[in-house]
C-alpha cells in the first residue's frame, strides 16, 4: 500500500489545470484511438493524455513510441464521490470508473468503495488561495470495494492508475487519507487531500458540499486511460 | 420525465405543432444566398419521395424564386422554368449535371464531432461556386454556404444533421447562373456520444416561435439532489439541438470536467467562444475559440484568472472577471486578440467603502450600444454597469447604496443571474422575487425574469415585464444561474439554471419553446444545470472561420 495513497483520488494534482487546452486534449484522443485499434503507432502514451501534461498544443499525430498498450479502447478514468460530512463525520462512497467511448459514454468498469472517518485528519488543511482553514478535515478509509460494472472485463484489462483489476481493488482496500474540504465565495470549493509525498495539503479538484444538509458530492476526471483487450 | 408544470399538457400539443411547423419550413436551407430555386425543387421532391430531395435532385429548371417554387416543377426535369417572382435567377442543370465539375466525392463522418458530415471532392470543372445540398428523411433540403469553386481539392461540412441519421448530399457547381448537381451521395451521421444529456421538448409552436430552427446551449450531466451539492462537478456540455431537441452538435472535453458554461458567437468571426476553468481554482482557465467543426478553427486562449463568465467586443477583446482566482482585487478586465491585458475596473476599490461588499460576479456581458459592461453580484443583490473605455462606474442596480430606485418600489433583485441590456435598452436579469431569498425552500412562482426601463434621467429602473410571479406563468424555480436573452422576433428566451428548464416565450407571456434536461426520477425542481442559450438560423454562420 506504498503507491496507492498518493494514486486514489486524490488523483492529485495533475488531473486539475492539466485540461487548459481542448486543443491538445481533443487530438490526443483521436490520436489514442488509432493507435489503439491498430495496435501499432501506440501514441496513447503522449497523445492520449495530453490532459495530464498541463498543457501546450498537442499536436494530435501521436507516434513515437508511446506505451505501445495492448488495450484496444480509449476512455477516461477518475473518481466520483458521494457523502455525508459533518465536522465529525464522514460516511458514503467513492467509485472509481472508467468511461467509455473515449470519455464521452456511459461507464464501462465501476468500482464502489465505502468511504469512512476513522479518525482525525492531518492538521493544517486551508485554503490554497486564501489561506482560510478548512471546513473540515476527516482521515477516512476506502473499504469494501465492490464490482457495480465491468463491462467486457474494462476493469481488469485498464492502465487506469491506481489499476482496478482485482489485485488493483485489493490493494486499495483499507487505504486511509486526510480528506478536508475548503470553502469559497463563488464556486471556487475544492476537494483537499494531505499528500504524504509532499506532506502538504493540496487541492484535488472541485467539490460541493452543502453545510446545511451535509450533502457531498465530487466527480474528478483524472484523464485518458485505455483499456479492454 | 416528470410530468409537474403541465409537461403532460405540452407534450400533447407537441405532435400537432411540430407537424405544423415541419411543413410550414419550406425553403430551409443553412444560408441565404442564391440557392433558393434549387432548394424548392429539391424541397418538393423530398416531400414526394419522402426521402432526401432524392426525386428534386432530378429536378430542374426551376427558377430562383424568394417565394419557392411550385411543387409541380420539380418534376418537370430539364427544362427551364418559368415560376418565380423575384430574386436572382438560377436555372438549374440536367439531372447529375454536376457530375461534369467534380470527380472523387467522399462523404464521412467528422472524428470530432459525429454529427456531421465531411464531404470532400475535386473540381475537375472550375465553377463560380459550390455547395452542398443534402437533407434527410423529414427534413427539407438543407444547403452550406457558397465558396469559389476553383479547381483542385475541395472541403465542405454538412451541419444541422442529428446522430445516427441517413442523409443525403449533393454538390452544387453554379456556373453562368446555372446550378449543376451532382448525383446523389449518402453518408450516416454518427450516434450522439451516450454519455451526453438529452433534452425533452415538449412544445414548439412554430407559428409564434422566433424563426430560428436552432437551439445552442451548455449543460451540465449534474446528478440527483436537491441542494447545490451536485452542480459544477459533472461533465459540461455544448449542443446544438433542432426544435424537435435532437442533437445535431455537441462539444465536450472528455479528459476533464471543467466548467464551459457560457458559450456565445463570437463577434469578431464566424465561431464559437465558451470558457473553460476548472471551479476548484487550479489550472490557468481558457476561453475556447472554435468553429463547429472543430478544425476550420480551434485555438485555447489562456486567460489567467478568469473566475467565471465571459464576453466579447466586436474586436475580439475578452472581458472577464478576476474574483475567485485574485480574491480581494477582484477586477475587470479585457484581453485583446494580442493578449494584451488591461484593468477596466476594480470592484474592491469601487466598493470599498461598504462593508463586506463580495465582489464575485456571476455575470460580464458586453452592451455594444453603449459600450458598457454589466457585473452581477449575486451576493449584494446588485448589478454594476460599467463604461468599457473609462472604467467608470455609470449605475448599479439593485441593493447597493446609491442604485437607481425600482419603480413601483419596494422590489429588489436576489441571488439575480445574466443581467443584460437588450437590444432595446432595456435591463433583463433572471432573479429570485423579492420576498424570497436563495436559501427559500423551492416551489413555485418564487422565481421571475425581470425586464426593467432604465430611466437615467431620474435614475430608476421601470418594470416593464415579469415573467414567472402569477399563476399563469412557469412554475420552475432557479436554485441558481438563471438567464433571460431577448430574440429577434421580440420573443424572450429565459432558462431556469439549476431548474434544467428552457423556454421561448412570446411577449405576451405565452409559451412557444419548452425544453427541459431532466434528471430522472428527481425533484423536479432540480434538473440537469443549463447554462447560456441562444438560437440561431444559419449554423454555418458558427462554422465560417476564426477572428477577421
Amino acid at each position: 500500500m506504498t503507491w496507492t495513497i498518493a494514486a486514489v483520488l486524490l488523483l492529485s494534482v495533475i488531473s486539475i489545470g492539466c485540461s487548459d487546452d481542448s486543443s491538445a486534449t481533443k487530438p490526443g484522443a483521436s490520436g489514442s484511438d488509432s493507435g489503439g485499434n491498430s495496435g501499432s503507432a501506440g501514441t496513447a502514451g503522449s497523445g492520449g493524455k495530453p490532459a495530464t501534461s498541463g498543457g501546450g498544443q498537442g499536436t494530435g499525430t501521436g507516434g513515437g513510441a508511446g506505451s505501445a498498450t495492448t488495450f484496444v479502447n480509449t476512455g477516461t478514468c477518475g473518481e466520483r464521490g458521494k457523502a455525508n460530512v459533518t465536522a465529525t463525520a464522514y460516511d458514503g462512497t467513492a467509485e472509481l470508473y472508467i468511461i467509455g467511448e473515449g470519455g464521452l459514454g456511459m461507464d464501462v468498469c465501476t468500482i464502489r468503495y465505502d468511504v469512512a472517518r476513522v479518525g482525525a485528519g492531518q492538521d493544517g488543511c486551508k485554503d490554497p488561495l486564501s489561506g482560510a482553514a478548512c471546513a473540515w478535515s476527516h482521515l477516512v478509509e476506502y473499504s469494501n470495494p465492490t464490482v457495480v460494472l465491468n463491462l467486457d472485463g474494462a476493469c481488469d484489462a485498464s492502465d487506469g492508475v491506481p489499476p482496478l483489476d482485482a489485485a488493483g481493488r485489493a490493494e486499495l482496500d483499507g487505504t486511509r487519507i486526510s480528506r478536508g474540504f475548503s470553502a469559497a465565495a463563488g464556486h471556487g470549493d475544492s476537494l483537499m487531500k494531505y499528500d504524504d509525498t509532499m506532506q502538504k495539503w493540496i487541492a484535488v479538484g472541485r467539490v460541493s458540499w452543502s453545510e446545511a444538509s451535509g450533502n457531498l458530492e465530487y466527480d474528478i476526471s483524472s484523464g485518458f486511460c485505455n483499456y479492454g483487450r | 420525465m416528470t410530468t409537474r408544470f403541465g409537461f403532460a399538457l405540452a407534450a400533447a400539443e407537441l405532435g400537432l405543432v411540430l407537424v405544423a411547423g415541419c411543413t410550414s419550413s419550406s425553403g430551409d436551407h443553412g444560408n441565404d444566398t442564391s440557392v433558393a430555386g434549387a432548394l424548392t425543387g429539391a424541397s418538393a421532391g423530398a416531400s414526394v419521395s419522402g426521402g432526401v430531395g432524392v426525386v428534386g435532385a432530378g429536378s430542374a429548371g426551376m427558377p430562383s424564386s424568394p417565394t419557392g417554387g411550385s411543387p409541380a416543377g420539380a418534376s418537370n426535369g430539364g427544362s427551364a422554368g418559368a415560376g418565380g417572382s423575384a430574386g436572382a435567377v438560377s436555372v438549374v442543370g440536367g439531372a447529375g449535371s454536376g457530375e461534369q465539375f467534380v470527380s472523387g466525392v467522399t462523404v464521412t463522418v467528422s472524428k470530432l464531432v459525429s454529427t456531421i458530415l465531411i464531404v470532400t471532392w475535386t473540381q475537375t470543372k472550375a465553377a463560380d461556386q459550390t455547395w452542398l445540398e443534402f437533407g434527410f428523411a423529414g427534413s427539407s433540403v438543407m444547403a452550406s454556404r457558397p465558396q469559389a469553386g476553383a479547381l483542385g481539392a475541395h472541403r465542405d461540412v454538412v451541419l444541422g444533421v442529428p446522430g445516427s441519421t441517413a442523409t443525403t448530399v449533393r454538390v452544387v457547381s453554379k456556373l453562368a447562373g446555372v446550378e449543376n448537381k451532382t448525383n446523389d451521395y449518402s453518408g450516416t451521421t454518427g450516434a450522439v456520444p451516450s454519455g451526453m444529456p438529452k433534452p425533452t421538448v415538449s412544445m414548439y409552436d412554430a407559428t409564434l416561435a422566433s424563426p430560428d430552427r436552432w437551439l445552442l446551449g451548455a449543460v451540465e450531466n449534474s446528478g440527483t439532489c436537491t441542494d447545490d451539492s451536485c452542480y459544477f462537478n459533472g461533465k459540461w456540455w455544448l449542443y446544438v439541438i433542432d426544435r424537435q431537441g435532437r442533437v445535431v452538435w455537441y462539444y465536450a472535453d472528455a479528459a476533464s470536467n471543467d466548467v464551459s458554461s457560457f458559450p456565445r458567437a463570437a463577434r469578431d468571426g464566424e465561431y464559437l467562444f465558451v470558457e473553460k476553468r476548472a471551479f476548484s481554482t487550479s489550472g490557468t482557465p481558457s476561453v475556447l475559440k472554435f468553429t463547429l467543426d472543430r478544425e476550420t478553427y480551434n485555438q485555447a486562449v489562456q486567460v489567467p484568472l478568469l473566475s467565471d463568465a465571459v464576453d466579447m467586443t466586436d474586436d475580439g477583446g475578452l472581458l472577464y472577471d478576476t474574483e475567485e482566482r485574485d480574491r480581494g482585487n477582484a477586477e475587470l478586465r479585457e484581453m485583446d486578440r494580442q493578449g494584451k491585458v488591461r484593468t477596466i475596473w476594480n470592484c474592491d476599490d469601487a466598493f470599498a467603502s461598504v462593508p463586506n461588499f463580495l465582489c464575485y460576479s456571476n455575470t460580464v456581458t458586453w452592451d455594444k450600444a453603449s459600450d458598457s459592461v454589466l457585473l452581477s453580484f449575486p451576493e449584494m443583490d446588485t448589478v454594476a454597469q460599467i463604461d468599457r473605455k473609462t472604467g467608470a462606474l455609470m449605475a448599479t442596480y439593485g441593493a447597493a447604496a446609491g442604485s437607481y430606485a425600482f419603480s413601483p418600489a419596494p422590489w429588489s433583485f436576489v441571488w439575480q443571474h445574466y443581467a443584460n441590456i437588450t437590444p432595446q435598452g432595456t435591463l433583463l436579469v433572471s432573479s429570485h422575487l423579492p420576498k424570497f431569498t436563495k436559501d427559500s425552500p423551492a416551489g413555485p412562482h418564487q422565481h421571475a425574469f425581470e425586464e426593467f426601463e432604465i430611466d437615467r434621467a431620474n435614475k430608476r429602473l421601470v418594470q416593464k415585464w415579469v415573467y414567472g410571479d402569477a399563476e399563469a406563468d412557469g412554475a420552475e424555480w432557479a436554485l441558481s444561474r438563471g438567464m433571460a436573452l431577448k430574440l429577434g422576433n421580440g420573443n424572450l428566451l429565459v432558462n431556469y439554471g439549476t431548474g434544467g428548464v428552457i423556454r421561448e416565450l412570446t411577449p405576451d407571456k405565452k409559451t412557444v419553446f419548452l425544453v427541459k434536461f431532466d434528471v430522472s426520477g428527481a425533484n423536479d425542481y432540480f434538473g440537469k444545470l443549463v447554462g447560456h442559450n441562444f438560437t440561431l438560423d444559419d449554423l454555418y454562420a458558427l462554422n465560417g472561420g476564426g477572428p477577421k
